[in-house]
């Protein structure tokens, strides 16, 4: 006899499936990105920008505030508690200036949870178990759509819960329970795109400065850029380079709040953009997460 | 002689580093997205010189100056030491016979050709698209540019030096304190480097037929006293880096 | 040239790293031992110039170790495994020897040198980022050897190395020593470094815990429990004999023999001779277990807490 086994007991239950693993890689993921100290100093600029919302909502329910001071409110934050045609809500207004600490803080992110685990050569780890490529792929993007859920779609959520309790009835909740479906399908949006793009970029340049370089790039530069062609050139189809506002004419186009053919059109456009992007990506990162790196 | 020839090695082989570093690659993207604007942009064919000059000069401020310059100096200046450091190879240079003063001023020094050569040559390409208009805006503008450039490459030297991460500091420092404060009503914008490279640029700019901003919104400084606080930032940042690198103990290296 | 070590404390915010240490360490091979978290790195750092002591002071020959001046006189492998991982072998032996402002010339033909004494000639030209882990070692070891100083750091210099290897190494590191060179060689494990050192040094809990030869270290143990290994036909007469002994703490009986374990090494072993020479008991075998590096490093390990 080789090899004295007598100590050992073999394994006789039954392993979850591999798909389990991702709940795994999410929980890790988040612990990663939350002990961080440095990154509280982005998260907090969230927190920050969710409380004064916060603040908004009851000054404007409860404080009587005059009329004039109201309207300057709703100006300055361009917040309607309500759906009207052809225009947003101010809980998506509210998600799309969180955009900018959302932004920043996956720039930060896609190094820490998917750069490292290709510089640190730590993707065997993953890919020597159970674990495939592909469950990988989606632990990343689930741990990235729920930092960005956090951000996003929970506070925004929240604040729609705090505009009802500070009403005398349950009206304004049923009579805009369309909204809670705006902001779903506007949050989805952002995390389908947000992390697909994310994690290929971040499987491909790696290192923080890089990543953050490219994704201000995109979700920055653009969106000038793109200001400023449309204003020079006087075509709005330029506004289509901007990615934000790609997103969020999808996230619209779930909800329907179009009220003309061409803004349907462009939606329609930015949704067929954005599904190119991702995949392109997606195609990208699938050749990119292997568990050997060939070195010359 | 021998500390020279040390020197110059770290020297070269910093800017070497760099230079073929994956920022090097990655800071194109905005220089050439820039570039394509300006050739969709077409500013030489504009007739109403006015009007081109103050939409040139808008551009240059609000998306060159302000977003382009600073990610430039983020992508060198926080690698030239920060990467030594987080990939732990500063080791290296920190047990050599080469004075810390040393290794500190090559890294600045290897840093400096990449980020002017990038963001100077970049913008005299700029000015040559923008046709007559450009070449006016090149000598008015340049000062400013240089200034603002080697106060980032400072500043961010000293986020290199004094910060585990310092990437991460120097990004929200260029996104969210340039960006956002930088574009805030009242004086917090004097918190970003940009306000007064903008100071200079309303200053040189302004006579020339660009709009004079809102009073409420943007309240330049005078063209020396910006010129000078740049100055300052880049020598105070400098000198501090200077200090906190030479008294220093890494002990995240090993 | 000397390292010394003068009343030297190191604190990281309110840890103690290493806690007045004070030692001087000459030409030829001293192994620094102790286990993970013991302050082996932290002394190694202090010798280096990469900390400066809280208290106390670390001089490199004359100069202190902070200094530039001392970094001219060490060499120094450390134990981590980062480089300049786009640069071959070569070129970054190369660059540290130039970071010494060795002249063009000069750094080439140190560089071959040193590439040839650490035995990677043959794969020199290799990119750092393909190097097995032993390869990386030979080449932190060349890095060091560079500018042939008269004071070698080695941070676990041979971890990781494949047995032939190791054998290179270590006649290398041997050669270096009769060439009067102070080598300071740092490990935690004892066996790995034993037959090198010409004397050790071990360190607990930032505490010089022992210094000297392995043999100085060991009589100075006189007290320390040792086992001892019986071997005789008629074992297990003389395990009745033995249990009279009160200096004994225990007693295994083996197919092969006894294993006894003694409070007082000096009095079991005249207790033992004139029980044998008395009853006629035949004795095949009469060897100690724990005489050797690691069961006097442990031993001095429990000792310390």
């Amino acid at each position: 006899m080789g090899i004295d086994n007598a100590h050992y007991y073999g394994w006789d239950g039954k392993l979850h499936s591999p798909w389990w693993a991702t709940l795994a890689i999410v929980r890790v993921a988040l612990l990663q990105v939350f002990r961080r100290k440095s990154y509280w100093l982005v998260i907090a600029l969230g927190i920050f920008q969710f409380l004064v919302f916060w603040v908004i909502i009851y000054a404007l329910l409860q404080a009587r505030l005059p009329a004039d001071a109201q309207r300057e409110l709703f100006k300055l934050f361009n917040f309607s508690p309500t759906v009207e045609p052809g225009k947003d809500n101010g809980y998506i207004e509210f998600m799309q200036r969180q955009s900018v600490v959302v932004m920043i803080l996956l720039a930060f992110s896609g190094s820490l949870l998917v750069g490292a685990d290709f510089r640190m050569k730590s993707l065997p780890f993953y890919l020597s178990r159970r674990v495939d490529r592909r469950h990988y792929i989606v632990g990343k993007l689930m741990a990235i759509s729920v930092i960005i859920s956090l951000l996003t779609t929970v506070p925004a959520l929240l604040l729609f819960i705090e505009y009802g309790m500070l009403t005398s009835s349950l009206s304004y909740w049923t009579d805009n329970w369309n909204t809670v479906f705006s902001v779903l399908t506007y949050g989805a949006t952002i995390c389908v795109v947000l992390s697909i793009m994310l994690v290929t970029i971040s499987a491909y340049l790696q290192r923080m400065a890089p990543i953050a370089i490219t994704w201000s790039t995109i979700f920055v530069m653009l969106g000038l850029l793109a200001q400023y062609l449309r204003n020079a050139t006087g075509n709005d189809n330029w506004a289509l380079i901007d990615p934000w506002l790609d997103i969020r004419l999808v996230g619209k186009l779930c909800f329907g709040v179009f009220s003309d053919a061409d803004g349907m059109e462009r939606a329609i456009s930015a949704a067929m953009i954005l599904g190119t992007v991702c995949t392109v990506c997606l195609v990208a990162l699938t050749h990119r997460v292997r568990a050997v790196d060939i070195v010359e | 002689m021998s500390l020279l020839r040390a020197w110059t090695t770290l020297l070269w082989l910093s800017f070497r580093r760099l230079l073929w570093s994956g920022s090097t690659l990655m800071v194109l993207l905005p220089f050439t997205a820039c570039a394509l604007f300006l050739i969709r942009r077409g500013f030489w064919k504009e007739a109403n010189l006015f009007e081109t000059f103050n939409d040139f000069s808008l551009f240059m401020m609000f998306v060159f100056a302000s977003f382009v310059v600073p990610i430039c100096a983020v992508a060198y200046a926080t690698a030239s030491i920060g990467g030594d450091r987080e990939d732990r190879t500063l080791l290296f240079l920190l047990v050599r016979p080469v004075p810390r003063v040393l290794i500190f001023f090559a890294k600045f020094i290897a840093t400096l050709p990449l980020v002017l050569g990038l963001v100077m040559g970049a913008f005299y390409l700029y000015c040559r698209l923008g046709g007559d208009i450009g070449r006016a805006a090149y000598p008015l503008y340049l000062p400013a540019i240089f200034y603002m450039s080697i106060a980032y490459v400072s500043l961010f030297h000293f986020f290199a030096v004094s910060f585990r991460h310092s990437t991460i500091i120097a990004l929200i420092y260029a996104l969210f304190m340039e960006l956002l404060l930088g574009n805030m009503p009242g004086i917090v914008k004097r918190v970003a480097i940009n306000y007064y490279g903008r100071s200079m640029m309303y200053a040189a700019g302004v006579p020339h037929g660009l709009d004079r901003p809102e009073a409420e919104w943007f309240e330049p400084i005078s063209a020396t006293t910006a010129a000078l606080a740049l100055v300052g930032i880049t020598l105070a940042a400098l000198l501090v880096a200077l200090v906190v690198f030479q008294r220093r103990e890494y002990t995240d290296l090993t | 040239m000397l390292l010394t070590f003068d009343q030297v404390t190191k604190f990281y915010g309110p840890v103690i790293g290493v806690n007045n240490i004070s030692c001087r360490i000459g030409p030829g091979i001293t192994g620094l031992f102790g286990a993970n978290g013991a302050g082996k790195s932290t002394l190694m750092k202090l010798a280096s110039g990469q900390l400066r002591p809280s208290q106390g002071e670390v001089k490199v020959g004359e100069h202190r170790a902070w200094s530039t001046e001392a970094k001219r006189h060490f060499g120094y492998v450390p134990d981590l495994n980062s480089f300049y991982e786009e640069m071959t072998c070569l070129d970054f032996v190369y660059v540290m020897a130039r970071l010494y402002g060795l002249k063009r010339s000069d750094a080439r033909r140190r560089t071959a040198e040193v590439i040839e004494e650490v035995g990677m000639a043959d794969r020199s030209g290799r990119k750092l980022a393909g190097c097995s882990h032993g390869m990386r070692q030979r080449i932190k070891l060349a890095q060091a050897l560079i500018n042939d100083p008269p004071i070698l750091l080695l941070d676990e210099p041979l971890s990781g190395i494949d047995p032939g290897g190791r054998r290179e190494i270590s006649r290398l590191l041997v050669a270096q020593g009769e060439k009067g060179k102070t080598i300071l060689i740092s490990s935690h494990i004892l066996g790995e470094t034993e037959s090198l050192t010409d004397s050790v040094l071990i360190i607990a809990r930032g505490r010089i815990v022992a210094s000297g030869t392995l043999s100085e270290i060991r009589a100075k143990l006189e007290d320390r429990p040792l086992t001892v290994e019986i071997r005789s036909p008629q074992s297990r007469r003389l395990a009745a004999l033995l249990v009279d002994e009160p200096e004994l703490r225990n007693i295994e009986l083996r197919p092969t023999g006894l294993i006894v374990q003694t409070r007082n090494p000096l009095r079991f072993f005249t207790f033992i001779n004139d029980l044998v020479a008395k009853n006629g008991i035949e004795i095949e075998q009469l060897q100690t277990l724990d005489g050797g590096a690691d069961a006097v490093f442990n031993y001095l390990q429990q000792g310390s807490r």
